[in-house]
C-alpha cells in the first residue's frame, strides 16, 4: 500500500460524508415538501483494487426511500376523500337550502296557503280575506321559485367545479407528460431522477384525487395514464386534452369529453369510475336533479289540483264574455288527446244581461279520445252555433250567442254574443284546468315559473270560492283546503306535507351518510398517510442525528487525511 | 414505528381538529339553544318538527277561524231567540183574543198589533251580522225574507197552430239577401175552419158567441131514395112506434165541416174548375225573386194574406187588417208563421227553397212539414205538403200540433203576475183583441170550471170563479202601445207565499279541525217554514196570516185554534237555537282542545330540537378540557427537537 492510495481513501471517504452530509441537508430542507421521499445516501466499500487491502468506500447510490404498497394505499385513499368530500360539499349546500327547522321557508308558506284558504272557506264575501290569500299565494310561488333558483345554483356551482377541474386536468397531465420526458432523459445519462420521479407520483396524486385513473411505467421509464384502455390521458411523452362539452339533454350541463390522437373528441363522461369529477356528475345528475324534480313534481302537482278544483267555480266578478286559456298547445299536441283528462264533463251558464241564467252548456269528455279540436267543436255544437249554408256545410256563424274557437297559436277562446255573457259552471273533467281557463295559479315548468293568475291579482273578486256568483258558497274554498289533507303526489300516495317531509329527511339522510363517510375516509387515509409517512418521510431527529453521524465522518476523514498529510511529511523530511 | 415530523404535525392537526369541531357544534347549540339546526342534525326528528309546526300553524288559524265563527253564531242565536219572545208575544195576544169575553173591536185592534209583530218578524228574520243577511243561505247578499209584492213572469200558453224556425236569425242579417233563395212561388193554402171555444165557458157573450159559431143542426127526418121518410124498425122489423101510436122515423144530424170533415159529399157532383177557384180562394202565392231579404219576406207573406181577404181593416189584427195568417220575427230572433185561430194551414208548393232554408216545423212535432226535393218539387211528408196527404179514408190529414197548447215565447207579452195566493191561476184569452177588446176567463182549477168573461185590460184584478177578490193577484202587461192578444192565450200563475224565501237551501259548511266540518248557518226556511217531509214544523207567517183574518172575522175557534200552531212554531225555533247552541259548544271544545294540541306539540318540538342545557353545559366543559390538553401535548410533542440539545 501506498501512502497515495492511503490519501485517496481519505479523500473519497471525505467525498462520501460530504454527499451523506448533502443528503441530510435535502432531506432537512424538503421536510415540508410535498410528496417528497426522504433520501438516503447508500455507501459501499471501494473494494480492492489488486488485491488484499481495502479501499475505502464510496458511494454507492441515493435512493428514494419509499413503499410502493403504501403510496398506492394512499392514492386510493385519497380517491375516496375527494369523492367523499365533495359528496358533503354539495349535499351539505342542497340541504342548505331545505333547512327550515325555523319554520319560515316553504313549509310555512304552503301552511299559510292552506290556512287561506280554510279562512276564506269562513268568510268567502270578504275582500281582504281574499287578498290575504292573494299574498300568501304570491309569497308561496316565490319560495317556489326560490326553491328552484338555489337548487338550479348548486347545479351551476357543480358545472363551473367541473369546468376548473377539466383545465386542473390538463396541467396536471401536461406536467406528467414533461417529467415522464426529464425521467427518461436522465436515466438514460445513468443518472438519478428521484425528484422528478417524486414530482411525477405527486401529481398523478393530485390527478387521481380528480379522476380515478390507471397508471403504469412502460419500459422506458414513462409513466403511462389512462381513464380506462385505450383512453389514455399520457401516452409516453404527449398528454390528451380533456374537454368540457355541452350536454345534449341540458345546454348548461358540463360533459367529460377526451380529446383523440386524431383530434376526435370522445365522452368520457361515463367512462369514469371515481374521484371528485366522477362524483360532481353523480351528484349532479342524481341526488341534485331528483330533488329538482320532486320540487317541481309538487309544485306542478299543486297548480294542477288547485285549478281543477278553482276552474269549476265562479268568483263574485266571475262573469265573463270572453276568455282565451292560458296554455297554448303546438301543432303535435292539438292532434293528440288532451292528457290528464278524466271522464266527465264540464259546464257553462249562459246568462242574460240581467245576470239571470238562462242556458247551460254541458261537454261530456272522452279521455284518451278528445282532441282539443273536438272539445272546440262539441262545445260548438252545445251551444248551436254552426249554421249550414244551401249546399248544407256547415260553417261557425260570424255572430252567435257563444262559441269557442282554436287560435291559430294554438290557445282556446271562448267568446259571448249578442247579450250573452257565461260563467263556469263546474268541471268534473279537468278540461279547463288542462288548457288553464278559470285558473288559480299559472305555470308550464313546475317551480320555476309557477304565479298567480294575473287577473285574479289584480281583482281578487274574481277568486272562485263557490260557485255561480252566490256570495257566501264556500264549497271551492273548502274543497282546496282539504287538498292539505289529501294524497296526491307520487301516484296517490303521499300528501304535499308528506311528500316535502320525504324531500327534508332525504337530504338530511344523505348529509349524514356523507360526513359519515367523508369522515371514515379521512381516518383511514390519516392512517395510511401515516404508514406512508412512517417510511417516507424525514424525521429532523435523525436528520439531526445523520448530520452529527457525517460531520464525525467528515472529521475524522480529514484527520486520518491530516495524518496521512504528516505521514508524507515525515517521508519527504526524512 | 417510526413517527416522521409530517405524521406528527397531521395527528397534532387532525386531532386539534376534531376537538375544535365539537367544540363549534356544542357551541353553536349552546348559543341558540338548539341541537337541530339542520336536517342531516335528525333527518327523522327535522321532519316531525316540520309536521308539528305545520299543525300548530292550521291550530292557530283554526282558532282565529272559530272566533269569527263564534260571532256569527251568537247573532244568529240572539236573533232566533228574539223571533221566539216576538212569537210568544204573539201567543200571548192570541190567548187575549181567544177569550169569549174579547169584543169585536178589541179582535180587531189585536190583529193589528199581530200584524205589526209579522211584520217586525220579517225584520228580524232579514237581520243582518255585518254586511251579510244571517238567514238567507249562503246568498247572504240577498235579502232572504219578502213581504209578497213582487212581479214574476209568467207563462203564456196559446193554443193554435204556430210555426217555428229551427235556427235564429240575427238582427244584422234581416237586410242583407237571403242566401240560397230561388226565384219562384210560395203558395199556401189557408183554410177556414170553425172556431173551437174552451169548454166550460159559460157566459152571455161567450154563448152568444158560441151559438153563432157552432149552430147545432136540427135533426132532420132521413129520407130514402125516393125521398120517404124512413120508418125506424125494431128486431123483428116492426116499425117502432110513439107514445101518440104514430111511426117514428129514423133521424139523422146533417154532416158539419170541420177541420178534420171529409170534403163536402153533397157537393161531389161539383166540377172540377169550380173545385180548384175554390181552392185558389184559399190560396196565397207569394211570389219571390230570390234577391229578397228576410224582412222582404215577411214583408211579402203579409201583404199576400192581408190581400186575400181584401185589405178589410180590422184594429184588433196585429197589423191592423184582416189576415189569415202573420209571419213576424220572434223577439227570440226565430221566425214564426201564425195562422189566425180556425185557419187551416198548409203548404201547397214551395220552389223558392224558402221554408226548406228556414227549416220551418211544427213547435209541436218538430218534423218538417214541408221539404222540397233537388228538383224543386215538394216531398209529402205529411199534411202540409203540396198535396195534402190522405189518410185511409181519402181525408186530408189536418196538420198535425193543431189545436194543441204550443209554448210562445213570453216575451211577446211580458205578461207578469203581481201579489201572493196560495191558488194557482189559468187566466185565458177567449176573444182575441188589443187591451179593452179581448175578453178573458180564469180558473183556478186547472180548467175544470171557468169564471164569467172579463174585458183584459192592461192591469187586471184577478177573480176566482166564484167572483171574488182574492188573495191580491194581478194580472199585469209590461209591453206597450197596443199589442193583439191572440184568442186561446193562456197566462199561468202559480202559487206563492205570503212571505215568500229569496234565499237558498244551502248550508255552509266550514272546516275547523282536520277535515271536520261544522254547519255555520240556519236559513230562515228551515226557521219559519214548513218542510213537507217535517211534521214538526209549520209555515210561520201562515199562521199569522190566519190568525188575523180569524180575529178580523171574529173567529172565535179559529183564534183558538191557531194556539196550538203557534206552540209547534215555537218548537221548531227552539229547535234551531238548540242546534246553534251545540255548534257553539262543539266549535269551543274544538278550541280548547286546539289550544292543548298546540302545547302538546311545542313541548314536542322543543324536546326534539332544544339542547338540554345542563347536558350541554357539562359537554361543553368536558370539550373545552379535553381541546386545552390536545394543545397542552401538541406543544410538547412538537417543540423538542434534537436541536435543542445540540450545540
Amino acid at each position: 500500500m501506498t501512502l497515495n492510495s492511503a490519501l485517496g481513501i481519505g479523500k473519497l471517504s471525505m467525498s462520501v460524508a460530504q454527499t451523506g452530509q448533502q443528503t441530510t441537508g435535502h432531506n432537512i430542507a424538503n421536510v415540508d415538501t410535498e410528496g417528497f421521499s426522504r433520501q438516503d445516501m447508500q455507501q459501499t466499500t471501494n473494494g480492492p483494487a489488486v488485491a488484499g487491502h481495502g479501499g475505502g468506500s464510496k458511494v454507492q447510490t441515493v435512493r428514494r426511500i419509499q413503499d410502493g404498497f403504501t403510496k398506492e394505499k394512499v392514492v386510493g385513499e385519497q380517491n375516496e376523500v375527494g369523492t367523499w368530500n365533495t359528496r358533503e360539499k354539495i349535499l351539505t349546500e342542497a340541504e342548505a337550502i331545505f333547512t327550515d327547522l325555523e319554520g319560515k321557508k316553504l313549509r310555512n308558506a304552503l301552511d299559510e296557503f292552506w290556512g287561506s284558504w280554510g279562512t276564506l272557506a269562513h268568510e268567502p264575501e270578504s275582500g281582504p280575506m281574499r287578498k290575504a290569500l292573494l299574498t300568501r299565494s304570491k309569497a308561496l310561488t316565490e319560495r317556489f321559485q326560490l326553491y328552484d333558483k338555489r337548487l338550479s345554483g348548486v347545479r351551476d356551482t357543480i358545472n363551473a367545479k367541473l369546468s376548473s377541474h377539466v383545465l386542473q386536468v390538463n396541467q396536471i397531465t401536461e406536467q406528467i407528460a414533461r417529467l415522464n420526458k426529464q425521467v427518461e432523459q436522465l436515466e438514460n445519462r445513468g443518472r438519478v431522477a428521484n425528484d422528478a420521479r417524486d414530482q411525477r407520483e405527486a401529481l398523478l396524486q393530485n390527478l387521481s384525487e380528480l379522476v380515478e385513473v390507471r397508471s403504469f411505467e412502460n419500459e422506458r421509464s414513462n409513466l403511462e395514464v389512462q381513464i380506462k384502455d385505450g383512453q389514455s390521458l399520457v401516452h409516453g411523452r404527449k398528454s390528451y386534452e380533456m374537454i368540457g362539452t355541452k350536454s345534449a339533454e341540458d345546454l348548461n350541463d358540463v360533459q367529460l369529453g377526451l380529446r383523440g390522437p386524431n383530434g376526435e373528441i370522445i365522452d368520457v363522461t361515463g367512462d369514469i369510475t371515481g374521484g371528485i369529477m366522477r362524483e360532481l356528475v353523480d351528484q349532479r345528475d342524481g341526488n341534485i336533479r331528483k330533488f329538482h324534480q320532486g320540487i317541481n313534481e309538487m309544485a306542478k302537482e299543486l297548480v294542477f289540483r288547485v285549478n281543477a278544483i278553482h276552474s269549476g267555480g265562479t268568483g263574485l266578478k266571475g262573469v265573463k264574455n270572453s276568455e282565451t286559456s292560458a296554455y297554448s298547445l303546438n301543432e303535435d299536441a292539438q292532434k293528440n288527446p288532451l292528457p290528464f283528462l278524466k271522464a266527465g264533463d264540464f259546464k257553462f251558464h249562459m246568462l242574460d244581461s240581467e245576470g239571470a241564467i238562462t242556458d247551460t252548456l254541458l261537454v261530456n269528455v272522452d279521455p284518451g279520445k278528445d282532441t282539443v279540436k273536438s272539445i272546440v267543436e262539441k262545445i260548438n255544437r252545445a251551444a248551436g252555433a254552426y249554421e249550414k249554408d244551401d249546399k248544407g256545410v256547415e260553417t261557425l256563424k260570424e255572430v252567435t250567442p257563444f262559441k269557442a274557437t282554436l287560435d291559430p297559436e294554438g290557445s282556446v277562446s271562448l267568446q259571448s254574443d249578442m247579450g250573452t255573457n257565461f260563467t263556469f259552471a263546474g268541471d268534473t273533467s279537468n278540461f279547463f284546468a288542462v288548457m288553464g281557463f278559470n285558473s288559480f295559479f299559472h305555470s308550464l315548468d313546475g317551480a320555476r315559473d309557477i304565479k298567480v293568475n294575473q287577473e285574479l291579482v289584480e281583482d281578487e273578486m274574481k277568486i272562485a270560492v263557490g260557485s255561480d256568483l252566490v256570495p257566501s258558497d264556500n264549497r271551492i274554498g273548502v274543497a282546496i283546503g282539504d287538498l292539505q289533507r289529501q294524497a296526491v303526489l307520487s301516484d296517490g300516495t303521499m300528501s304535499f306535507d308528506e311528500f316535502y317531509n320525504g324531500q327534508t329527511t332525504e337530504i338530511g339522510l344523505l348529509v349524514q351518510d356523507a360526513q359519515k363517510g367523508a369522515k371514515s375516509h379521512g381516518e383511514m387515509l390519516s392512517q395510511y398517510e401515516a404508514l406512508r409517512d412512517s417510511i417516507s418521510s424525514v424525521n429532523i431527529d435523525e436528520e439531526m442525528a445523520n448530520m452529527v453521524k457525517y460531520q464525525r465522518a467528515y472529521e475524522s476523514s480529514a484527520k486520518y487525511l491530516s495524518t496521512v498529510d504528516q505521514m508524507t511529511q515525515t517521508v519527504i523530511n526524512m | 414505528m417510526r413517527v416522521s415530523e409530517v405524521t406528527k404535525h397531521n395527528t397534532v392537526r387532525a386531532n386539534l381538529n376534531t376537538n375544535a369541531a365539537e367544540l363549534q357544534e356544542i357551541q353553536t347549540a349552546m348559543s341558540n339553544g338548539k341541537i337541530l339546526n339542520k336536517p342531516s342534525d335528525d333527518p327523522i326528528g327535522a321532519a316531525l318538527v316540520q309536521d308539528y309546526r305545520t299543525s300548530i300553524n292550521a291550530a292557530k288559524n283554526i282558532e282565529k277561524n272559530i272566533g269569527m265563527d263564534k260571532v256569527w253564531l251568537n247573532a244568529t242565536e240572539g236573533t232566533i231567540g228574539q223571533l221566539v219572545e216576538s212569537m210568544m208575544q204573539m201567543k200571548t195576544k192570541a190567548m187575549e183574543g181567544g177569550t169569549g169575553g174579547a169584543s169585536k173591536e178589541e179582535r180587531s185592534a189585536l190583529a193589528n198589533e199581530i200584524e205589526l209583530i209579522a211584520k217586525d218578524f220579517v225584520k228580524l228574520g232579514n237581520s243582518k251580522k255585518g254586511k251579510l243577511f244571517l238567514f238567507s243561505g249562503t246568498k247572504t247578499f240577498t235579502e232572504p225574507l219578502k213581504l209578497n209584492g213582487s212581479v214574476v213572469e209568467t207563462d203564456a200558453l196559446y193554443m193554435g197552430t204556430r210555426l217555428k224556425a229551427d235556427s235564429k236569425t240575427i238582427p244584422l242579417d234581416m237586410e242583407k239577401p237571403i242566401a240560397g233563395l230561388k226565384a219562384g212561388n210560395l203558395v199556401i193554402n189557408l183554410e177556414p175552419a170553425p172556431d173551437k171555444i174552451p169548454e166550460g165557458i159559460k157566459d152571455a157573450a161567450a154563448e152568444e158567441a158560441a151559438k153563432a159559431a157552432e149552430v147545432a143542426p136540427e135533426p132532420v127526418q132521413k129520407l130514402d131514395e125516393a125521398g120517404n121518410p124512413i120508418p125506424k124498425l125494431d128486431a123483428e122489423g116492426q116499425p117502432v112506434l110513439d107514445e101518440n101510436g104514430n111511426p117514428v122515423y129514423e133521424m139523422e144530424v146533417p154532416a158539419v165541416v170541420t177541420a178534420e170533415g171529409p170534403a163536402e159529399p153533397a157537393k161531389v157532383e161539383e166540377t172540377a174548375e169550380e173545385a180548384a177557384a175554390k181552392a185558389k180562394a184559399n190560396q196565397i202565392t207569394v211570389a219571390l225573386t230570390g234577391q229578397e231579404s228576410m224582412a222582404e219576406v215577411i214583408e211579402l207573406i203579409n201583404e199576400a194574406a192581408i190581400a186575400q181577404e181584401k185589405y178589410v181593416e180590422d184594429v184588433h189584427s196585429i197589423s191592423g187588417f184582416k189576415s189569415r195568417l202573420h209571419a213576424e220575427m220572434g223577439k227570440d230572433n226565430y221566425l214564426y208563421i201564425d195562422p189566425s185561430v180556425g185557419v187551416k194551414f198548409n203548404v201547397v208548393s214551395d220552389d223558392t227553397g224558402f221554408l226548406q232554408k228556414m227549416g220551418i216545423t211544427s213547435i209541436k212535432d218538430g218534423s218538417p212539414i214541408a221539404s222540397v226535393n233537388d228538383a224543386g218539387e215538394a216531398v209529402g211528408v205529411n199534411a202540409a205538403v203540396a198535396e195534402p196527404a190522405l189518410d185511409e179514408a181519402g181525408n186530408p190529414i189536418a196538420v198535425k200540433g193543431a189545436n194543441e197548447p204550443i209554448v210562445l215565447d213570453s216575451d211577446i207579452y211580458m205578461a207578469q203576475f203581481k201579489g201572493y195566493s196560495k191558488a194557482d191561476y189559468t187566466v185565458k184569452v177567449v176573444r182575441g183583441g188589443d187591451y179593452g177588446h179581448a175578453r178573458y176567463v180564469v180558473s183556478d182549477d186547472g180548467g175544470e170550471s171557468w169564471s164569467k168573461i172579463q174585458i183584459l185590460n192592461r192591469q187586471n184584478e184577478i177573480y176566482n170563479p166564484e167572483g171574488k177578490a182574492n188573495d191580491k193577484v194581478r194580472l199585469q202587461f209590461g209591453v206597450t202601445g197596443s199589442p193583439f192578444f191572440r184568442e186561446g192565450t193562456e197566462f199561468h200563475f202559480e202559487g206563492n207565499e205570503f212571505v215568500e224565501y229569496y234565499g237558498n237551501d244551502q248550508i255552509k259548511q266550514v272546516p275547523i279541525d282536520n277535515g271536520i266540518k261544522v254547519a255555520l248557518n240556519i236559513t230562515a226556511k228551515e226557521l219559519l217554514f214548513k218542510n213537507p217531509n217535517d211534521t214538526e214544523t209549520v209555515n210561520t207567517f201562515d199562521i199569522m196570516h190566519r190568525l188575523i183574518s180569524s180575529l178580523e172575522s171574529d173567529d172565535e175557534e179559529a183564534i183558538l185554534e191557531s194556539l196550538n200552531e203557534i206552540d209547534t212554531s215555537i218548537n221548531q225555533l227552539l229547535s234551531k237555537k238548540a242546534q246553534v247552541g251545540a255548534t257553539v259548544l262543539e266549535l269551543e271544545d274544538s278550541e280548547s282542545r286546539l289550544a292543548g294540541d298546540i302545547d302538546t306539540k311545542l313541548s314536542e318540538i322543543s324536546d326534539i330540537e332544544d339542547i338540554d342545557l345542563a347536558k350541554g353545559a357539562i359537554d361543553m366543559n368536558k370539550a373545552e378540557l379535553k381541546h386545552k390538553v390536545a394543545l397542552d401535548s401538541a406543544a410538547r410533542l412538537v417543540q423538542p427537537t434534537l436541536i435543542n440539545f445540540l450545540k
